[in-house]
């Protein structure tokens, strides 16, 4: 196995910021750190995600001038997006994207200089996903089938390998599989990587692994010794806990143990700057610092997805309910249950630990409904395979009308107005497409790097008729003001 | 996993009849303050707690060892048999745990019996009831003083085995040394050592059977640091494959260079079916009181390692890496080092492997040097290396290569003797130099000289010390004065002015 045959591609932007500064990288922040994360060379940068959409919506960002902005100042590196076809703001008729919605999803992703896109369809439907994948291909996109690993199947390995040949089947370049919750282990990957490859053939085979358990780095480097094609990471400070293995660990230990060819200095350097300037960033900010999570049985259970554990983890925190995690992990297992066990990943995993979390709060169980549980139960995105929902909350939910999925000719009619993208995000989102942020003026997007000093200068400025007199000294600052009022 | 891990212990369970229960030795005040504030604890920190980790359900709880007597003594200015009397007054159900390093006391040479038995003496008349007995070299013959002076004074024995990655280190050798702790000195507990965190998972469970198997009914300890960030894993499928004891630091003490947390371990263990002797809700108050003083003394929390494999293949300590870059900068020959790290390696293999613990590392890099430096290997032998072969240090564990035995023998200095000579007593002279003073005065002047000991300061009595940051201790002290009509108070990055 050779190192030339791995492609790290970077995933910062999307999952590791979601996943470690819950999403609180703006555009102006994306674009001052773009050039020097490109220029550690990693096979592809993702840049926009399902997240990343409701981040800016939420945020008042336009989503697609990000992307275009990107394009610009990570040249020379492919452009990578996550594109999912099942939503979930719960609005009605766009719960499923139509193929001709997703296809156009595809196409503003393309025009934008996107080439490669991560096609997540958590159910794993052959019906919306063979479509799409042709309509990616005549766009000329390289198209990457995500395969869910889930740990609970009668059949396991070979169910993943049935799963994985399908993707193949349907038309899929690569196939992906993503351990979104951390859960692989070494002994796992020694049976599960053969058997993907037997269903495989000669499709490649990525893989996205977080590290939740803390046993990522270990995983990921198990699995570029059995072989495996590509491996999503992160820089170091988006790395690690609910983000996935760090780069320049990875390298660091793969030439180490002798695997592949050994990174040269000059990458290592190159990575190390990215992880640098990354740090910098997140201390001037008050982001999270980078550190790992502590190995612990309870993801096993609860089974969470990245961005979503990482913000439940919090809410245990906040709430003092942190030495209660197994109690958690174990209703969200029996929440999952009890709605048809879909898959832990979006849409249905924050319902059911929002669920979860209400009933170890001493809720009465299913007292009420989230609104995701709701819909999961009344299995708007088609059935899950795996289970069956409990009897007596689906009588209680009871059936939904077919409500066929919105059509872009539909919608267009109905927002004349709006541009093909606008739509597209708008349905992604759940908001009106006039809701959408305008582009901002370019000047607007430049980076304003803000020392603590300066915030503390900036606020001090403000108030300062507040203050009579105002002396605060510290090593290497020392500010003196002189207030209006007394 | 999870499943897997029920399954195992429910399994045990059917076959025993009932379930089993694991018990956590703490290790905040000793190795936890150890791996993450350079043992810079107080005692005067310890005490305010002291009382609430005893009715914390802990097996025992490790009081000090070698490197706290010398921080106490030489960084510290405090009496380290003090702490013992301090900690044992409000530390009262549950048993105290000291240590001694073999029969090298504090330096690189054994020394003779009679000063390491007052040693084990002294620290049991002030209070500890368990004495930790560990030998780099699994040299039995080393600990039996010590341990006859422990059982003579009623304190039970701890058997600690370290933990080594090396050739001849199989699970056989560490079930016979662990039977024979058991079956020679009637050791109550027998400890798995691993300092540097280099377990993996896979010798866990072939190693951990092996050794309880060996020993019975006698508990089976376990330690593990979280360098690699894989310790509570490692210390998790200990459990369920036979130690009856874990170690533990208490969050956040726990994580990093240091022990896995008490009550995460506890929390793991109960939800895959044992039973944990542990009050979670006092470990997170003891918790709490360890994270408020580590932000009062400005000192460090375990935050969590990212799994690096390089720490399975270095095993040179990195206090022995700086100290050997050092030297070989001072000679002039930095540009050796990686040459001098290659032969350490082959060097160490022909020595039989010795856990590179003090004072192996020494010894090993002393005659990898000379391998570098000169023509032939073992050309030139360092007086230590010939002692170290000739069973000065004690018997090892494994032979050494006999054909650099015999280099060894034939250049090394004719002044070192074959066979080792007898050591001679040291209490004598030292109680005829030292008249009219206790015994432990007499032991930490012998240990670190008259004015170190002459320079130490008794701890305040009570528990007062205060966790408030010093400006509020400082303004709080200001406001008790009856009169103050201008106070101006300065230091280095503060300045504070009150009319």
């Amino acid at each position: 196995m050779s190192k030339a045959a791995v492609r790290y591609s970077d995933v910062s932007l999307t999952d590791g910021q979601s996943a470690r500064w819950a999403g609180a990288m703006t555009t102006p922040m994306m674009l001052a750190v773009a050039a020097r994360l490109a220029a550690a060379r990693p096979a592809a940068i993702e840049v926009a995600s399902p997240a990343m959409l409701q981040q800016c919506v939420a945020r008042g960002e336009d989503p697609w001038q990000r992307i275009e902005l990107l394009r610009d100042r990570c040249s020379g590196v492919a452009l990578r997006a996550a594109v999912a076809m099942l939503t979930e703001h719960g609005r009605r008729g766009a719960d499923v994207l139509s193929t001709d919605l997703a296809t156009l999803w595809l196409r503003e992703l393309a025009q934008r200089g996107v080439s490669e896109v991560v096609m997540i369809d958590p159910l794993l439907s052959d019906e919306r996903i063979a479509p799409l994948l042709k309509a990616a291909k005549v766009l000329g996109l390289t198209t990457i089938a995500a395969l869910p690993f889930t740990q609970a199947s009668a059949r396991g390995d070979a169910d993943l390998r049935d799963q994985a040949a399908a993707l193949a089947k349907a038309g899929a370049d690569r196939v992906m599989l993503r351990d979104e919750a951390g859960l692989l282990t070494a002994d796992r990957l020694a049976t599960l990587l053969p058997a993907l490859r037997t269903g495989l053939r000669d499709t490649p085979l990525d893989l996205h692994l977080r590290c939740q358990t803390a046993l990522g780095p270990l995983v990921a480097l198990e699995a570029v010794r059995i072989g495996i094609d590509g491996l999503d990471t992160a820089f170091a400070p988006l790395a690690n806990g609910a983000s996935v293995p760090a780069l320049g660990t990875l390298l660091k230990s793969q030439r180490l143990l002798g695997l592949g060819m050994p990174a040269s200095e000059q990458e290592l350097h190159a990575i190390r700057e990215a992880d640098r300037l990354l740090a910098e960033l997140a201390d001037r900010h008050g982001f999270e610092p980078a550190h790992a999570w502590v190995f612990d049985l309870a993801p096993y259970v609860h089974q969470l997805p990245g961005d979503v554990a990482a913000q439940f983890m919090r809410r245990l925190a906040a709430a003092g309910l942190s030495h209660r995690l197994h109690e958690f992990a174990n209703e969200c297992a029996r929440v999952r249950s009890e709605v048809g066990a879909p898959p832990m990943l979006a849409p249905f995993a924050r319902p059911i630990a929002e669920q979860a979390l209400l009933h170890l709060q001493g809720m009465a169980r299913y007292a009420e409904l989230r609104p995701g549980v709701r819909r999961a139960l009344q299995q708007v995105h088609g059935a899950a395979a795996s289970g069956a929902v409990d009897a007596r909350l689906a009588q209680r939910v009871g059936a939904l009308p077919d409500t066929p999925t919105h059509a872009v000719a539909a919608l267009k009619t109905e927002f004349p107005e709006a541009s093909d993208a606008a739509l597209l995000a708008a349905q992604a989102c759940g908001v009106s497409p006039s809701a959408l942020p305008d582009r901002a003026p370019i000047e607007a997007l430049h980076y304003e790097a803000t020392t603590p000093a300066g915030a503390l200068l900036a606020g001090l400025t403000a108030r300062a008729a507040r203050y009579a007199q105002l002396g605060v000294q510290g090593p290497g600052v020392s500010i003196q003001l002189q207030g209006t009022e007394g | 996993m999870l499943e897997h891990l029920k399954k195992l212990v429910a399994a045990e369970t059917a076959r025993t009849g009932k379930r089993r229960t694991i018990r956590l030795t703490d290790d905040t005040l000793r190795d936890g303050q150890q791996c993450l504030w350079a043992t810079r604890m107080r005692t005067e920190h310890m005490l305010p707690i002291a009382e609430r980790m005893d009715r914390a359900g802990f097996y025992a709880i490790q009081a000090v060892a070698l490197v706290q007597f010398d921080a106490s003594v030489l960084f510290l200015n405090q009496d380290p048999f003090e702490r013992i009397r301090l900690l044992r007054e409000r530390i009262t159900r549950t048993p105290l745990r000291g240590a001694i390093r073999s029969n090298l006391m504090r330096g690189f040479f054994p020394v003779a019996d009679d000063i390491t038995e007052l040693f084990v003496e002294r620290q049991i008349a002030n209070g500890i009831r368990e004495i930790g007995v560990f030998d780099a070299l699994l040299c039995a013959d080393n600990l039996a003083p010590s341990i006859g002076v422990a059982h003579r004074l009623g304190a039970d024995v701890t058997y600690l085995l370290g933990y080594n990655i090396a050739p001849g280190y199989d699970d056989a050798l560490y079930a016979s040394k662990a039977r024979e702790g058991v079956e020679r000195f009637g050791a109550k507990t027998v400890t798995l050592a691993d300092a540097a965190g280099i377990l993996t998972i896979d010798r866990v469970r072939t190693i951990v059977p092996a050794m309880k198997q060996a020993i019975g009914d006698v508990r089976l300890e376990f330690n593990t640091h979280c360098l690699t960030g894989l310790g509570p894993w490692l210390a998790i499928e200990a459990a369920v494959h036979g130690a009856d004891t874990i170690l533990t630091a208490v969050d956040p003490m726990a994580n990093g260079n240091s022990l896995p947390a008490a009550q995460m371990i506890a929390r793991n263990l109960r939800e895959i079916g044992f039973d944990v002797t542990a009050d979670d809700g006092l470990l997170d108050e003891v918790g709490e009181y360890f994270g408020a003083l580590a932000e009062r003394e400005g000192q460090p929390v375990g935050v969590p390692a990212e799994y690096e494999p390089s720490h399975y293949i270095t095993q040179y300590a990195g206090g022995a890496m700086s100290n050997l870059q050092s030297q070989l900068k001072l000679a002039g020959i930095a540009d050796k080092l990686p040459a001098v790290l290659e032969e350490i390696g082959r060097v160490r293999v022909e020595l039989g492997s010795p856990i590179m613990v003090t004072p192996y590392p020494a010894i090993v890099s002393a005659q990898a040097v000379m391998n570098v430096l000169n023509k032939e290997r073992y050309q030139v032998v360092p007086d230590e290396v010939k002692k170290y072969v000739c069973g000065y240090f004690g018997a090892l564990p494994l032979p050494v290569d006999p054909n650099i035995k015999d280099r060894i023998i034939a250049n090394g200095s004719k002044d070192v003797a074959l066979t080792p000579p007898v050591i001679a007593p040291v209490l004598p002279g030292l109680r005829q130099r030292y008249k009219n003073v206790g015994d432990d005065e007499l032991l930490l002047r012998y240990m670190y000289g008259d004015e170190k000991v002459d320079g130490l300061g008794p701890t305040a009595p009570g528990d007062s010390f205060s966790l408030d940051h010093p400006l509020v201790d400082l303004v709080a002290g200001l406001a008790q004065r009856r009169r103050k009509a201008q106070v101006q108070v300065s230091g280095a990055g503060f300045s504070l002015s009150a009319n």
